[in-house]
């Protein structure tokens, strides 16, 4: 599939996402001024199209996932967008409860209070756009497993949430676990909602729910390189914001080192928290611990898991490919 | 031993890296390692995507770099 189908795809899904979103704002009850603000404010947080980034393509994950389950007649967008306002409402309150710059929430007319706010009205716009399902002309045991999934999974990954806000020093296997609870349940649920409503068949169910679960992990492993790369190059926002002591690099080092050598690198930590100028000394301790070729051999392990989630042949072709596609687009060939 | 000790093992010593690359059942085997087939697969094609020319291991920032611009 030619890389540009693959964006025209996504545009698609975009203008089908906000038009469905617009058209239910345009019966809500609420005043035409919070109307406005709420369409503001999601039009700020999403892209354009000319600044459709790879990351985007998750987007299509719940339409495909119904395709490659054999979905045929048209796929309801309220699905794909009660996903999607999700998935705003939950980077943003993310954004908000790390202080991180990403949004650039603090150059906009509302305070941080006023964003969760609004990021409330996401997800209360997401629940009514599924409900309105069952008043449509779907499968209603699909609609109300869907409905039942939405919820289900939102709150594993709260908890997963909280427990990454709460916890002080964590072990590998304890991140890696959470990893799967925030992020890979969060993905999953978008590729089991398609399946959900394509007909339950429980293989194909398994193995898009098995997908999402592992691409959401891969993109989580690319947020924290991300981070990473924003560190070397000495951004002054990423080393006031950094989380020294919770990211994938970090853990592994602690998780690896020997006791007395342990000792050491969380002095370094407590000392680059208080002066993040000295975080050239922290890069020096993780790279000697061989965290990049940890990291590495994790994401081709994720990859792999989820290219063999794809491997059902009950699942249909096309979007099979495209799902493939996706993967290949984010992280290349590994 | 967990996948992320045996990489700790492999960053500290070349000796033990330089087999890896070359006969990985042996290596492991000498170190009293067992590790899964997938594992063992996984760390295999890690190590090679991970190994410079002059057998240095590459660093976060290069890792980084590979997958910049996803977002």
């Amino acid at each position: 599939m030619a890389i540009d189908e693959l964006e025209s795809f996504v545009f698609r899904e975009y203008e089908l996402i906000f038009r469905t979103i617009q058209s239910y704002l345009a019966k809500s009850s609420i005043s035409n001024r919070y109307k406005d603000e709420i369409w503001k404010a999601l039009t700020r947080l999403s892209p354009e199209e000319k600044t459709i980034s790879k990351s985007n393509l998750t987007v299509l994950l719940p339409r495909l996932s119904y395709q490659a389950c054999g979905g045929t007649r048209n796929f309801p967008p309220e699905v794909s967008a009660a996903w999607y306002l999700f998935y705003i409402a939950a980077d943003l309150m993310d954004s908000v409860q790390d202080r991180e710059r990403r949004f650039d929430l603090e150059n906009t007319p509302y305070s941080f209070s006023e964003w969760l706010n609004l990021a409330s009205s996401f997800f209360f716009i997401a629940n009514s756009l599924l409900v309105e399902l069952l008043d449509q002309n779907y499968d209603q045991e699909r609609v109300r497993s869907v409905l039942q999934a939405f919820p289900t999974n939102l709150l594993e990954m709260c908890e997963g949430q909280q427990q990454d806000l709460s916890a002080g020093e964590i072990s590998l296997a304890d991140y890696l676990a959470l990893l799967r609870k925030k992020s890979g349940t969060f993905f999953s649920l978008a590729c089991s909602a398609g399946a959900r409503l394509a007909g339950n068949e429980p293989s194909c169910l398994e193995d898009m729910a098995g997908f999402g679960a592992h691409l959401g992990c891969i993109l989580q492993i690319l947020d924290d390189l991300e981070d990473w790369h924003r560190l070397e190059k000495g951004e002054a926002e990423i080393l006031s914001t950094m989380n020294w002591v919770k990211n994938l690099a970090t853990i592994y080092t602690l998780e690896v080192l020997p006791s007395e050598e342990k000792t050491l690198f969380r002095q370094v930590i407590q000392r680059v928290i208080n002066q993040p100028e000295e975080w050239q000394t922290y890069v020096a301790w993780v790279n000697r611990s061989g965290a990049a070729l940890y990291i590495l051999t994790l994401l081709i392990q994720e990859v792999e898991s989820a290219k063999n989630h794809l491997q059902n042949n009950i699942l249909s072709p096309a979007p099979k490919e495209m799902l493939s596609q996706i993967l290949n687009r984010l992280v290349g060939e590994i | 031993m967990t996948l992320a000790q045996v990489v700790y093992q492999l960053s500290t010593d070349s000796e033990f890296a330089a087999r890896m690359q070359t006969d990985p059942e042996g290596a492991l085997a000498e170190k009293g390692i067992q590790l899964s087939y997938e594992e063992k697969a996984f760390l295999t094609r890690g190590l090679r995507r991970s190994t410079q020319s002059d057998g240095n291991l590459i660093s976060m920032q290069e890792v980084a770099s590979m997958y910049l611009g996803w977002r």
